[in-house]
């Protein structure tokens, strides 16, 4: 006899074990509608409006703690909230239905609830490069430089030469530069995401401890085996100068250059869940994110890398 | 207990693996079930070390646009609690959810959970509910039926007024409409022969390269809101020509160029009946939920106002919220503001 109770003890554990909590509304049984024998409680709809939009709208409502606690409502953005919403209105034949169109009840609305919080968004992102600049560095390993792009190796090592000889860089960039290069002899932010240079020059200007020419010349075939680079028509040759590589120096032309990227906003929202030690209570929830959104369990990293995985 | 082991070692191993799994097992099974936490009272979905969202502030904030859930709850059950389920229906409801996987699954890699968070917007918990849906749909559809049987000569007028008709349909795909290859402009012309001795029907069904050939050519119904539909699956410049032609009359040649593919077609187009009643009569499955469409499209917010119907006949209790949402999304949906009709 005790030998089944403890099977079915176990057996119960773990039956119980397999689900995890699921919220409810607090006056979930309030009767919304009635319909012959048929009854619909706010809790239905709740499971509904959850099962439907609860993982975004939840985001959201986070997002916006994370916004009130990082950013705030200053007055300098209500007043940009305000800028954007006359040059919608003016822009639109008419403003109030198309708010309506849109879901917002009013100019107030859609200034408070849209506009607000996407300024906000886009300073935290801002704000993301100061507070996590060590992560960015190591990922991007941004740097400002000023590439000189050349036809043949020759034609490279002689400008490198020049440009250590201390001549003038724009004649240099003139009388070498590839016809069809990428750059011109502007400063230009260099990183990891800047996929028209090997991999290398980003690196070497990277760690490079002082401004000034990189002795040494790059080339695409320099990333790959020498198996790969037999078409040495197609292979361009690369001279760098570097401008600045101090992070705190070039933290604005950073951001102008990453902060539309899709893996730098989403790495901002991961940095701040983290700080604020987001967790989700709803295994509803928590399903639809693990499935889709992994990224935001930030106390179980182990299921973004799995999707990170799958994805490659 | 070391004579006990000696003697029941094996057994003492096979109890420590069997542990050892079920351990493991609950440990898998469990380590991302979450935990429940509440704050003053209320169930919280999400926290942070600054604040918490509770389910109320989630229902709150998703709730203050929910007048077409709401809706969507309520016609459910009045359509469900209206029409008896019959076998005929049942079949077409399979029908239906056998369309609706099989277009979801070539679209969506996982398209169940994509179905479940659809449906929720339908009222329908999750994928194991499309049985549901796909029921409630048919079974609308049998109700405006009969509704509009009800109330044919009131409903009439506005799809009269879009100039409504039957029309059958010759394509033939070319290379460069400009410059017919033999072949073409061949087929072309025994087209033309075949039409000044036989009818269309008979032309059609030998010559047309469309898939309406096996059915004697027939597209069946178009009207003046055709064009406007999305649905539709025949050019502008195609139905155009069918509005302007009178009962039994044939089109020029019509050419179209599909302009995704690039691909070029000549199109001959036939309008087979004028007369409305004699189409609302028609045998023809395809007709008849067309006709069925045209008069829920032209009378605009008719599907709403057959719903109110059957609702009065059931016990029906509104709470003071929701009746207030609901009767203001049907009003705005009677209005007639096609965009802001999601079963569009």
């Amino acid at each position: 006899m005790k030998k089944i109770s403890i099977l079915l003890l176990c057996g119960a554990f773990l039956l119980t074990g397999c689900s995890g909590h699921v919220t409810s509304v607090s006056d979930g049984d309030q009767e919304l509608m009635t319909i012959g024998d048929t009854t619909i409680t706010k809790n239905d709809e709740y499971e509904l409006l959850k099962t439907y939009e609860g993982s975004d709208v939840m985001m959201s409502e986070v997002a916006s703690i994370i916004y009130k606690n990082e950013i705030g409502t200053t007055k300098k953005i209500r007043k940009e909230a305000e800028q954007q919403y006359e040059e919608f209105a003016s822009s639109s034949d008419d403003p109030e239905a198309e708010l309506e169109s849109k879901g917002y009840s009013s100019k107030e609305d859609y200034i408070e609830n849209y506009l607000i919080p996407s300024i906000q968004s886009e300073k935290l992102v801002d704000k993301y490069f100061k507070d996590d600049k060590k992560t960015i560095k190591k990922k991007y390993k941004p740097s400002v430089a000023k590439i000189l792009e050349c036809d043949d190796k020759d034609t490279a090592e002689k400008a490198l030469k020049e440009l250590k000889d201390g001549k003038d860089t724009s004649e240099v960039f003139d009388e070498y530069q590839s016809d069809d290069a990428n750059f011109s002899d502007e400063e230009t932010l260099v990183s990891t995401q800047t996929s028209s240079v090997p991999t290398r020059l980003v690196n070497t200007l990277y760690k490079q401890k002082k401004a000034g020419v990189v002795d040494e010349v790059f080339s695409d075939s320099s990333d790959s085996d020498s198996s790969d680079s037999s078409d040495s028509s197609s292979t361009k040759y690369y001279v760098a100068i570097l401008v600045n590589n101090d992070y705190d120096e070039i933290i604005d032309q950073v951001r102008e250059s990453l902060s539309s990227d899709s893996d730098v906003t989403s790495a901002c929202m991961e940095y701040y869940l983290k700080k604020y030690d987001f967790e989700v209570h709803d295994q509803e929830i928590f399903d639809y994110l693990k499935e889709n959104n992994p990224e935001y369990l930030v106390q179980y990293p182990e299921l973004k890398d799995s999707d990170d995985d799958s994805s490659n | 207990m070391r004579d006990f082991l000696r003697d029941n070692w094996f057994v003492v191993v096979i109890a420590v693996v069997i542990i050892g799994f079920v351990s493991y097992f609950i440990y898998d099974s469990t380590k991302y079930n979450v935990s429940g936490t509440t704050s003053d009272g209320e169930d919280v979905v999400a926290s942070t070390n600054k604040g918490d969202v509770t389910a109320d502030d989630l229902y709150d904030e998703m709730s203050a646009s929910d007048s077409s859930l709401l809706y969507n709850l309520y016609r459910n059950e009045v359509v469900d609690q209206s029409i008896e389920t019959t076998d005929d229906l049942q079949q077409d409801a399979d029908d239906l959810k056998d369309q609706i996987d099989s277009t979801a699954e070539q679209q969506v890699s996982d398209y169940k959970s994509y179905l479940g968070q659809e449906l929720a917007a339908y009222g329908y918990n999750g994928y194991d509910e499309l049985d549901d849906y796909c029921l409630m749909s048919v079974k609308q559809k049998e109700m405006n039926r009969r509704y509009v049987k009800k109330h044919y000569d009131d409903l009439k007028k506005a799809v009269e007024d879009q100039n409504p008709r039957t029309i059958s349909i010759i394509q033939i795909s070319v290379s460069d409409p400009d410059n017919l290859t033999s072949d073409e402009q061949k087929k072309k012309d025994n087209i033309d022969s075949a039409l000044s001795k036989q009818s269309f029907a008979k032309t059609a069904t030998a010559y047309s390269e469309d898939s309406t050939a096996s059915d004697e050519g027939v597209y069946g119904y178009v009207d003046g809101k055709t064009t406007e539909s999305s649905s539709s699956s025949l050019d502008e410049s195609v139905i155009n020509a069918a509005l302007d032609l009178k009962k039994g009359e044939t089109s020029d040649w019509i050419t179209v160029t599909d302009s995704d593919s690039g691909t070029s077609y000549l199109y001959k187009v036939h309008v087979d009946e004028t007369d409305l009643n004699k189409i609302y009569k028609s045998k023809n499955d395809t007709i008849k939920d067309q006709v069925l469409n045209a008069f829920l499209t032209d009378n605009t917010g008719l599907e709403y106002t057959v719903v109110q119907s059957y609702a009065k006949k059931l016990d029906i209790k509104l709470s003071k919220s929701t009746k207030k949402k609901i009767n203001a999304y049907i009003e705005e949906q009677k209005k007639g503001d096609d965009s802001s009709d999601e079963e569009n």
